[in-house]
């Protein structure tokens, strides 16, 4: 399949998911749930894709989502960057094409997300924010269930576009 | 150097640590001076705006739909408010006339020299941590530029952060890199109101004689070049000493969380308007 139809697909598989993000899937409306749709992307991204087309839209993903938030630049392009080179470490070492595997490494890349964005804050700035254990837990909980529904979609439409 | 060898992961995630020591979280500037930033958000506009509103009319209907269950017994309710209502409002209209005059008499500025500019919040902070953030469905060809205050009828929300062609980033008056030169109404005490990063604000520079209790309102004072004097912000919920100053706790009298209609307050940030000045005394 051309190279150049994959990157538009991903691009706009990440555009819709910022927007759905920004939009529907908000705290206003989900109370204290926090969807990160374009988490489960890059998660995708780093089992199935090579690592150029990887890091540039674990960039752009980060960039995004630092814009919108109106963080500092590169606070989410680390993450997400970040999170891309472990995930693809890890899946040299073990066999990843299994649905239980595809469970554990979205369930702690969520995990991932949430302390490295935590401790950064904690660290670096007069962040007040509450965050207990069991608000993690159950956003994690949350973000895996919606991120495996997820990714199953975007490996059938990614498998379609190849088919 | 043999442990990393064996265990690169750690490795990686040591100079993973390393290199976020140098993010600069309080330096929001090169983000928003980033051209990609504002192509970003002008692509994004139509479609944000498109699901906003549609999930909003969906909500509303839906929300018409259950109103109207007891809807004749609020009614008559509703009646007998408005009438009361009509005789305060033209007690109130008569005030501010009067208000007016005895302003124009003193030279006073007030707030409504300032034209406003209407907008509707079409997307909010996609992040879990940094959420103090909305976008709003006016830019630059509406007139905005960045660091104009943002409020609604209830009181002030934050200022304009990025300036896209048709939509802007606004920052929240609860974000922590938000700041504030405020009056306590009742006292004319004056501090800083900063943002927590979640939902409450602080009020800091406060002397521990500071004649401030419970329940105080709080409104801009007009002094940060940014906010126009006399803008409702919060009240007070808690006092507590801090070394040889105190601060109050203050619940914002917005509700951030579902702010939908805010108003743009038109006016420049001083500091543009001296930068402006100074070009011309050096041209």
């Amino acid at each position: 399949m051309n190279k150049i139809y994959t990157y538009l697909f991903f691009v706009i598989i990440l555009f819709i998911f910022v927007i759905f993000q920004t939009t529907l899937f908000n705290p206003g409306r989900l109370g204290r749930f926090y969807i990160d749709l374009t988490l489960i992307l890059i998660i995708y991204l780093s089992l199935n894709t090579e690592i150029r087309g990887g890091v540039f839209f674990a960039f752009l993903s980060g960039y995004m989502i630092d814009l919108f938030s109106g963080a500092s630049l590169g606070l989410y392009v680390i993450s997400r960057l970040s999170l891309f080179v472990i995930i693809r470490f890890i899946v040299t070492k073990i066999y990843s094409d299994r649905f239980i595997v595809h469970i554990l490494i979205i369930f702690f890349s969520i995990i991932y997300e949430w302390l490295f964005l935590y401790s950064l804050f904690s660290i670096n700035s007069d962040f007040n924010a509450v965050l207990t254990p069991s608000f993690i837990i159950i956003n994690v909980l949350m973000n895996t269930l919606i991120g495996y529904i997820c990714f199953i979609i975007i490996k059938e439409l990614h498998g379609k576009l190849y088919s | 150097m043999g442990f990393f060898r064996r265990y690169p992961l750690f490795a990686v995630l040591l100079m993973i640590f390393f290199l976020v020591q140098l993010v600069p979280l309080n330096n929001q500037d090169k983000l928003s001076k980033s051209k990609f930033s504002k192509v970003i958000l002008t692509l994004t506009y139509y479609p944000q705006r498109g699901v906003s509103v549609l999930s909003r009319f969906i909500v509303r209907k839906w929300e018409k739909y259950i109103d109207n269950v007891g809807h004749y017994e609020e009614n008559k309710v509703l009646k007998s408010n408005i009438a009361k209502l009509r005789e305060e409002n033209f007690r109130l209209s008569e005030t501010e006339l009067q208000n007016k005059r005895l302003r124009k008499l003193l030279n006073f500025r007030s707030e409504d020299e300032y034209e406003v500019i209407a907008a509707n919040s079409i997307a909010v902070s996609p992040s879990a941590i940094k959420s103090q953030v909305i976008i709003i469905d006016k830019g630059s060809r509406h007139g905005l530029i960045k660091g104009m205050p943002v409020k609604t009828h209830e009181g002030v929300v934050g200022k304009v952060y990025i300036v896209g062609k048709s939509s802007s980033e606004v920052l929240l008056i609860t974000d922590s890199l938000s700041a504030v030169d405020s009056y306590v109404q009742r006292s004319r005490e004056r501090g800083i109101i900063k943002g927590d990063g979640s939902k409450w604000c602080v009020m800091e520079y406060l002397e521990k004689a500071s004649d401030i209790i419970v329940g105080d309102k709080i409104v801009t004072s007009g002094k940060d070049g940014f906010f126009p004097k006399g803008i409702l912000l919060g009240t007070v919920v808690e006092i507590f000493s801090t070394g040889g100053n105190i601060k109050a706790k203050i619940r914002p009298n917005v509700d951030i969380n579902s702010v939908e209609e805010v108003l743009v307050i038109n006016k420049e940030p001083e500091e543009f308007v001296i930068s402006e000045q100074e070009v011309v005394v050096n041209e």
